[in-house]
């Protein structure tokens, strides 16, 4: 490519998200709804039942107390304090929506012939994976960081400042793991687009399925751990699912042939 | 002053050759028209030029140097492709500077250049196939390069354009190789200078098109009155006389009898294309 140097706003990742963005606005729109439809619901619930049976009190600031304690021994009315982290793979799922986005920009870019075009310009397959791969993490940054701060600011609101404090090792872990799974499941469905042998190309059902699959084990840790193992469960599952996605960029060129990329 | 050579290329997909064996080597700066019969092999041909197939055996050289191996050269060809590869929610403009800051060059050219002024501002989704098509084609010229690999350029446009087309790419063809697809013969004719037949995935004929000779010409001729006692023709249903000679001279001489027996020719023409034999039974 060509050696000049670009700005901010015309590097092929931000042009692709801006394009993504630009031909599905409806994924924007549904990723902000469940922004709002965690922060008021269903996070507020589960801090809450990670309280246990304590916290049935009708006082914000009591339920508030009761989650901090909980959180803080690790286990409480028979639930252990691990439960507040089931929130995490509800939470990424704004994140997951918002990349849909690009994987449909993907495949419709496959169809007309843009990647082909690409592919003549001298990219390599991989140059390529990557420019969609940083366009969907760019869209689900803003989107997760907008969430979490949304989501500690509603519960200090809602329990206390002591509260959201507490509770912040399950945003601070909200937030890689949705940039992990949002990268694993856009390397995993460029492939599964690549492979298809008719143009049908819409795998974003598929996308989205492959997303949450890969979240079943932080569902299994906030159940089954206390809170502080929970917490480095959730971190070993964004590991190795940051190396999973990094090691199928880093051999995409041998896994997938280049003429899978045409029309 | 460039050279394209194919050194017993073969390609495919799917692991599946499509190409066998292709071997030419074009270095004189003109216009070589890639001919053959759907499915022969053309666009993967053209796939694998532009490096975006990666051939299965063999090797394509330009300037010497072999394309696969060298991301600089890559950068060395214009490929225009079936597809338009426009992203369609974007302005005609918008396009083609989306595609400037891939490749370079300055989307205000070509769009003076291929008269896209009147849809500079609109939606590519919104224009006709063959504007799209005008679009595509101005991303090739957006930078000046060595090759130029046009697989039917001038479909879906109409004549006025397609003349318009021929011309730049005939300009371009002075010191650029291009090889360019047609179904038209007539077009290919009128443009080429070189020849590259393609037939069940093998290199039929390379070879200058003024050596491609037809074992007979049929000339189809529309007369004041009936012309058959003069020269040997034959009159077909849709009203020409239609006369066989085995060189085109000899129809010359023929007009020349019919005239002098006081007959009005009105009209004259080929019926035949001399690349049609080419084709064999498929067409």
């Amino acid at each position: 490519m060509h050696g000049k140097k670009q700005g901010f706003a015309s590097r092929p990742s931000i042009v692709t998200a801006g394009r993504a963005m630009g031909i599905s606005k409806t994924y924007t729109a549904m990723a902000v709804f469940f922004i709002i439809l965690a922060i008021v619901a269903w996070n507020p619930a589960y801090y809450t039942k990670a309280a246990g049976a304590n916290s049935t009190a009708s006082n914000s600031t009591l339920v508030g107390n009761a989650i901090s304690k909980v959180v803080a021994s690790g286990n409480g009315a028979g639930a252990p304090g691990g439960i507040a982290f089931l929130a995490v793979p509800l939470d990424i799922t704004p994140g997951i929506i918002v990349s849909m986005a690009v994987l449909i920009l993907f495949v419709y870019d496959k169809n007309a012939g843009v990647l082909e075009y690409m592919l003549s310009l001298g990219m390599s397959p991989r140059d390529i994976y990557m420019r969609y791969l940083k366009a969907a993490l760019l869209l689900a940054s803003p989107v997760m960081l907008v969430f979490a701060a949304g989501d500690l600011l509603y519960i200090s609101v809602l329990f206390g400042a002591g509260t959201a404090a507490t509770l912040l090792p399950v945003q601070l872990i909200t937030l890689p793991l949705s940039l992990a799974v949002v990268a694993f499941t856009v390397m995993a469905m460029m492939a599964f687009s690549s492979l298809q042998k008719t143009r049908a190309g819409s795998n974003q059902p598929v996308a989205l399925i492959v997303g949450y699959a890969t979240t079943i084990p932080a569902y299994l840790s906030a159940i089954f751990l206390p809170f502080t193992k929970a917490m480095y469960a959730d971190a070993a599952l964004v590991a190795a699912l940051a190396v999973v996605s990094l090691a199928f960029l880093r051999y995409s060129g041998k896994l997938i042939k280049r003429e899978k990329l045409l029309p | 002053m460039h050279t394209l050579e194919l050194e017993n290329v073969d390609s495919g997909y799917g692991g599946k050759a499509v190409l066998h064996n292709i071997s030419f080597k074009a270095g004189e700066p003109s216009v070589y028209v890639v001919l053959g019969p759907n499915g022969a092999g053309k666009t993967t041909l053209f796939r694998t030029i532009a490096g975006i197939l990666e051939p299965m055996g063999g090797r394509v050289l330009l300037d010497g140097r072999e394309l696969q191996s060298s991301g600089e050269l890559k950068g060395s060809i214009n490929y225009l492709s079936h597809y338009n590869a426009l992203p369609e929610e974007m302005t005609a403009y918008n396009a083609l500077k989306f595609y400037s800051k891939m490749e370079g060059g300055d989307p205000d050219k070509v769009i003076g250049m291929l008269g896209l002024e009147n849809i500079r501002d609109k939606r590519i989704s919104d224009l006709s196939q063959g504007q799209k098509k005008r679009v595509s084609i101005a991303k090739v010229f957006l930078k000046e390069r060595d090759l130029y690999l046009l697989d039917e350029p001038t479909a879906s446009l109409d004549p006025g354009l397609s003349k318009e087309i021929r011309d730049i790419i005939l300009r371009l063809s002075k010191d650029k190789l291009v090889l360019y697809s047609s179904h038209n013969l007539y077009e290919a004719t009128d443009i080429g200078m070189n020849l590259i037949l393609v037939k069940e995935g093998r290199l039929a004929m390379f070879s200058k098109i003024a050596n491609v000779r037809s074992k007979s010409y049929r000339v189809g001729i529309r007369a004041s009155k009936d012309i058959t006692k003069v020269v040997a023709a034959e009159k077909d249903k849709s009203g020409y006389y239609v006369l066989t000679v085995s060189r085109p001279e000899e129809a010359g001489r023929a007009l020349k009898k019919i005239v002098e027996s006081g007959i009005l020719v009105t009209e004259m023409r080929e019926l035949d294309n001399p690349l049609q034999g080419l084709f064999g039974k498929e067409r």
